[in-house]
């Protein structure tokens, strides 16, 4: 990657919202579920039980906004590591086939050298 | 992520913010039909992506905040020109919307152009075509502002 | 005979660096082949995979690795001889007929059929920049490419099969003959 765009990431890098961004939009979602449960007070709402249910791993989200972060990380280490399974992989078949000529070679070598030695 | 992508699309700190907000509502309805933390990921950047790009397009603008107003994180990174990086953020605000928002999904997500035109529902060589025209275009102009040779 | 496909396509690209093109008629051969290793790894998946090799016996390794642009591996095995035919690397060869590529292996057996092919790419000063392998023989065809300068000690450690001790090279010394009973 050239320089501008080194220069581009770091300019552009992520930027935390603003103080209180998470407990703001939870406040929201809970006034937003309060509506809901206002409008379907007589039934046992499937749907609203389980955007209630959601909550908690919304504000999780929210709140550990790193979480993604963390997740992209965890990511890029299986990525990474099976990334190197298949250099060592590849590198093993390369060898065996580098070997297999080299030893090719060779025969042919010494095939020559035991005519020359013959006649 | 979110807010951070329509912060950097926009240059509006409460715009973002209200644009993040919404979209976090809405993923509280969407929450039960997604299926991964991978798919919960896309959806997000999917849905602050085209709701930034709305946002920019329409008629009804507020009036930009100024940057300053956002501290940066505080650990500057050592081969980094804190001057050309915020020179660099405002040539980005000053390109057309599409232009910018590839920039920014390219540089600030890591996406790649395929990712991209996925994302905004565009040909992978129209993607690629405006990123090299966007970085000589970006190049041209810290050149002349920074008055040095930007590789 | 059971079918056993391996992809592992990392870099979601079929095509090798930029030189090198990967024949189409190759991805046919899969459709015949009883097993099918699949490699693709460019400069920024191989980046990635050299900040992670620090165990231990990794180190020659990801020295060679990090200065790489990319990987590649297509092998085939198949159940029967005839499977596949020169015609289907042809188009490979035909790219390795540029100057900057020098074939410098050519061996062909015609008492076991085994055939292999090494072709070096140099830079301007001289220094390998790549390398290509094709291995062939009646039931398996192998072709590795390697983009990115490669020392020749690095293609001593590489032909001495990373994971697995190196063979001795050097006569072993004889054992003394056993003494008068």
């Amino acid at each position: 990657m050239n320089d501008l765009e080194k220069q581009l990431r770091h300019a552009l890098r992520r930027s935390d919202p603003p103080r209180g961004f998470a407990e703001r939009v939870i406040a929201q979602i809970h006034q937003d579920s309060d509506r809901e449960s206002h409008r379907n007070v007589s039934s046992w709402n499937w749907g609203l039980k389980l955007r209630w249910a959601a909550i908690p791993a919304l504000a999780a989200v929210l709140v550990f906004g790193f979480w993604f972060r963390a997740y992209e990380q965890r990511q890029q280490e299986k990525e990474a590591l099976a990334a190197k399974q298949q250099v060592m992989l590849a590198l093993r078949i390369t060898g065996s086939k580098l070997r297999m000529a080299k030893a090719k070679v060779k025969a042919v070598e010494d095939e020559r050298l035991k005519t020359e030695n013959t006649l | 992520m979110v807010f951070s992508i329509a912060y950097r699309f926009l240059r509006d700190a409460a715009t973002a913010e209200e644009l993040a907000q919404d979209v976090f509502l809405k993923l509280h309805h969407e929450l039960p039909r997604l299926e991964s933390a991978d798919h919960v990921k896309f959806w997000l950047r999917k849905v602050i992506t085209h709701r930034s790009l709305d946002y920019a397009r329409s008629a009804y603008r507020r009036h930009a905040v100024a940057l300053d107003e956002i501290p940066e994180p505080a650990v500057a990174s050592a081969d980094s020109d804190p001057l050309l990086a915020a020179a660099l953020r405002k040539m980005v605000a000053s390109l057309p919307h599409e232009a910018r928002m590839i920039v920014v999904l390219r540089y600030q997500e890591e996406m790649e152009p395929h990712e991209i035109a996925e994302m905004l529902a565009m040909p992978v060589a129209t993607v690629k075509s405006r990123l090299r025209r966007t970085l000589v275009l970006l190049r041209g102009k810290a050149q002349r502002l920074m008055g040095e040779t930007v590789r | 005979m059971k079918r056993i496909a391996i992809f592992v396509l990392l870099a979601g690209t079929i095509a090798f660096a930029q030189e090198i093109r990967m024949p189409v008629d190759l991805d046919k051969l899969a459709a015949k082949a009883s097993e099918t290793t699949e490699v693709t790894l460019n400069g920024r998946t191989l980046q990635l995979a050299a900040k992670f090799m620090n165990d231990e016996g990794d180190e020659e390794a990801r020295n060679i690795v990090k200065k790489l642009k990319g990987i590649y591996v297509r092998s085939f095995e198949f159940d029967s001889p005839g499977q596949y035919s020169q015609a289907d690397i042809e188009s490979l060869r035909a790219q390795l007929k540029s100057p900057m590529w020098e074939k410098v292996v050519n061996v062909h057996s015609k008492r076991d059929g085994e055939n292999a092919e090494i072709y070096f790419k140099t830079d301007a000063g001289d220094q390998i920049a790549g390398l290509v392998v094709i291995a062939a023989d009646p039931k398996e065809l192998t072709i590795v490419h390697i983009d990115g300068p490669l020392d020749p000690s690095d293609l001593d450690k590489i032909g001495g099969d990373f994971g697995v001790p190196r063979l001795e090279t050097r006569p072993q010394a004889k054992a003394p003959k056993a003494g008068p009973r």
